[in-house]
């Protein structure tokens, strides 16, 4: 079979790997790709950003959900939410803007579609919870105790809705009361994924710490806006939405590096990852595990390609255990 | 479909009055310019108010079982495209074949794309990724004009509308590439979406707006080759951007045998057809059809959200189940992301799965 590396652009009338026909998994390796994010265990470093990959299904023709380090589900609260007036997304130089507004069916919904489907599937599953209140958070996440859920992504930097979500997430205080408030309701691994919408994140990463997270989780998006020039008009129908893609990437690096040495819990890190080295930056840089989302919609195979293009990198650089890589950068 | 009569008809005028030719959604450009759907309202709502309640009055045929059959309102957002059609979503990698402009502004893509042209139906589209714009990091997505299963190839018509299109339209643009020149290649995420569903109507009626006469090409060739009636109504600015006339022409001229005719045409500037909108056309078709006793069982209209709007009204009035195609801004195209949702009677729907094509009757304008 034709190596495929996420770095190597395949040539016209080749086909992309796993084009023909079964969803893609990552490609053998030597490396040990196995990482440990706060207890949840991860079978290579990868997963997928909350949002940008729904519960799944709608990849399953792409990719073999079991095959990555865990799923990260979309937004889900207690009884579902509508979302954002359209248009919701804008494209950006190297990126995009999006104000879906953590449309959701619920975690009724979820327990009784989705998690079933990912559970017989075999995948590693992480649910991202949010919510407008600290009693929903908790209630979601009481709801979703006895579903099977390796790990819970607490959404307390989504900037999409008025109240809430971007409230906490800015607040350290609100931010250790919240996750405190959380760690009460379960023994499971929890993830607490923060914005970069603050003036320190290490002093929030320090919170969510003292609150009891397991693990945290950044970048969420950057705060943005587009304009028609010749229109006037904003490019969002609710004006302000979040960053993401390439260009974000700078930002969460150096991010992931300050809350790196903030706290002692591990990291995921996100934020424009397309491919193998962006991934290994990520590592570098202190992260324990990336997620892939943006990345996504450009190309369904991404979170495949990022575990292949890891391997590669470690292969080529003579690394035998990602682990190695983990917090490496020398400076 | 009747005498022809001069300008734009009073009738159209008199229901939807409120409607300009130059205002709304459009931003001021006429009916035909393509425009981003911006989800927001025009002027017509008192308009589509009173349509949308003749359509309450009497509900199409069929609506009740294909609610039925499509589930409850949170169940469906999560179906994947493949329960719903049983073809799984390849992602192609395309020669490009030609690229030809095929009017003003208009263009006309060929693609190498066998898995695609075998399986693609009326009314879906395909996801694309352009070579050489890598920091514009969307798909496009394009409804399919036509496609030859046993040559693998399909086509794809579009307007320069944004970098993404303007781009594309400087791609291959020498023909053939001759050998050792890189051929230049496109992705392509497919076949997507619901397409268009004329469920067993004998007689059906065809209005394509701008490039929306592209979306129905493939749907009038399923209806002529099983013997159905189509009419087809095609509307444009000028004689040059009615880029679809030839091949309707042919098509349906190859389909005489079922009594079609046609395509009926109008220009906005008179150098083709009728002089102004396609909607008198179409207003007309409707009545005729109607007054000879062999009424239309099923509209389907594609174009500017103003233009299907209208019509949509017009099929809801004359008791005939219609359905429209709506475009919206995506990025994962592939029904996971909730980009591109449509506000619908049953709550927000994903024009990529849940549509492109959406029972007309259903759609909140």
């Amino acid at each position: 079979m034709v190596r495929f590396d996420a770095e190597r652009p395949a040539e016209a009338g080749e086909q992309p790997a796993g084009s023909g026909g079964a969803p893609r998994r990552p490609r053998e390796t030597s490396v040990r790709m196995a990482v440990n994010l706060g207890g949840l265990a991860m079978k290579n470093p990868v997963t997928v950003a909350s949002g940008t990959f729904a519960a799944g299904r709608e990849y399953g023709d792409f990719v073999d959900v079991a095959a990555l380090g865990a799923v990260t589900t979309k937004g889900v609260s207690l009884h579902g939410w509508e979302g954002n007036a359209s248009p919701r997304i804008a494209e950006t130089p190297s990126g995009m803007l999006n104000s879906i507004g953590l449309q959701n069916p619920g975690v009724a919904h979820l327990k009784e579609h989705d998690l079933p489907w990912l559970q017989t599937r075999g995948a590693t599953v992480v649910v991202n919870v949010s919510g407008h209140s600290f009693d929903e958070y908790v209630q979601v996440v009481e709801a979703l105790e006895e579903a099977p859920v390796d790990a819970y992504e607490l959404n307390v930097s989504c900037p999409n809705v008025d109240a809430g979500g971007m409230t906490i997430g800015t607040c350290a205080a609100s931010v250790e009361a919240v996750v405190a408030r959380c760690r009460a309701a379960t023994a499971r691994p929890l993830v607490v994924k923060l914005t970069p919408n603050v003036t320190d994140v290490a002093e929030i990463a320090r919170a969510a710490e003292a609150g009891g997270a397991d693990a945290l989780s950044l970048i969420n998006t950057l705060l943005g806006m587009g304009i028609d020039a010749r229109r006037r008009r904003p490019l969002l129908a609710r004006v302000v939405g979040g960053l993401s893609g390439p260009a974000v990437k700078p930002v969460a690096l150096r991010m992931v590096w300050e809350c790196s040495k903030a706290v002692r819990v591990p990291i995921l890190g996100m934020g424009g990852v397309c491919n193998g080295t962006d991934a290994v930056e990520f590592l570098l840089a202190g992260a324990t595990a990336v997620a892939v989302g943006t990345a996504n919609f450009a190309n369904p195979h991404a979170a495949v390609d990022v575990v292949d293009g890891i391997a590669a990198f470690c292969e080529d650089e003579g690394v035998s255990n990602v682990n190695e890589l983990i917090g490496a950068l020398e400076c | 479909m009747g005498a022809a009569r001069e300008g734009v008809s009073g009738g159209a005028r008199g229901v939807f009055g409120a409607f300009s030719p130059t205002a709304g959604a459009t931003g001021g450009r006429g009916l035909y310019t393509a425009g981003r759907a911006c989800g927001k309202r025009d002027g017509n709502d008192a308009a589509w108010a009173v349509s949308r309640q003749a359509a309450g009055r009497s509900r199409a045929p069929g609506a009740a079982a294909r609610e039925r059959r499509q589930g409850t309102n949170a169940a469906r957002i999560g179906r994947r495209t493949e329960e719903r059609n049983g073809v799984a979503l390849v992602n192609e990698r395309a020669r490009i074949l030609g690229n030809a402009e095929a009017g003003p502004n208009l263009y006309l893509m060929t693609l190498e794309a066998p898995r695609i042209a075998a399986r693609i139906e009326p009314g879906q589209f395909v996801h694309m990724k352009v070579p050489g714009m890598e920091a514009h990091v969307l798909r496009r997505p394009f409804s399919v004009y036509a496609r030859d299963a046993q040559a693998g190839t399909l086509e794809v018509l579009y307007q320069a509308v944004g970098f993404g299109t303007a781009h594309m339209a400087g791609l291959a643009r020498d023909g053939a590439s001759d050998a050792g020149a890189a051929a230049e290649a496109v992705e392509l995420i497919g076949p997507v979406g619901r397409g268009w569903d004329p469920a067993g109507a004998t007689r059906a009626l065809l209005v394509g707006g701008g490039v929306g006469a592209a979306p129905l090409f493939m749907l009038c060739e399923r209806l002529v080759g099983s013997g159905v009636r189509a009419d087809v109504v095609l509307g444009a600015q000028t004689a040059s951007a009615l880029a679809c006339r030839g091949r309707y022409e042919a098509l349906l001229s190859a389909g005489a045998s079922c009594g079609c005719e046609g395509p009926h045409c109008a220009t906005d500037d008179g150098s083709f057809g009728r002089a102004g909108f396609c909607t008198s056309l179409v207003e007309e078709a409707l009545a005729a059809a109607a007054g000879q006793g062999a009424p239309y069982g099923y509209v389907a209209v594609c174009g500017p959200e103003p233009l299907m709007k209208i019509v949509a009204g017009m099929a809801a009035c004359a008791d005939v189940r219609c359905e429209v195609s709506l475009e919206r801004r995506m990025a994962c195209g592939i029904g996971a992301c909730l980009s591109c949702v449509v506000d619908t009677a049953h709550g927000k729907r994903r024009a990529c799965v849940d549509g492109p094509v959406f029972d007309a009757a259903e759609v909140v304008w």
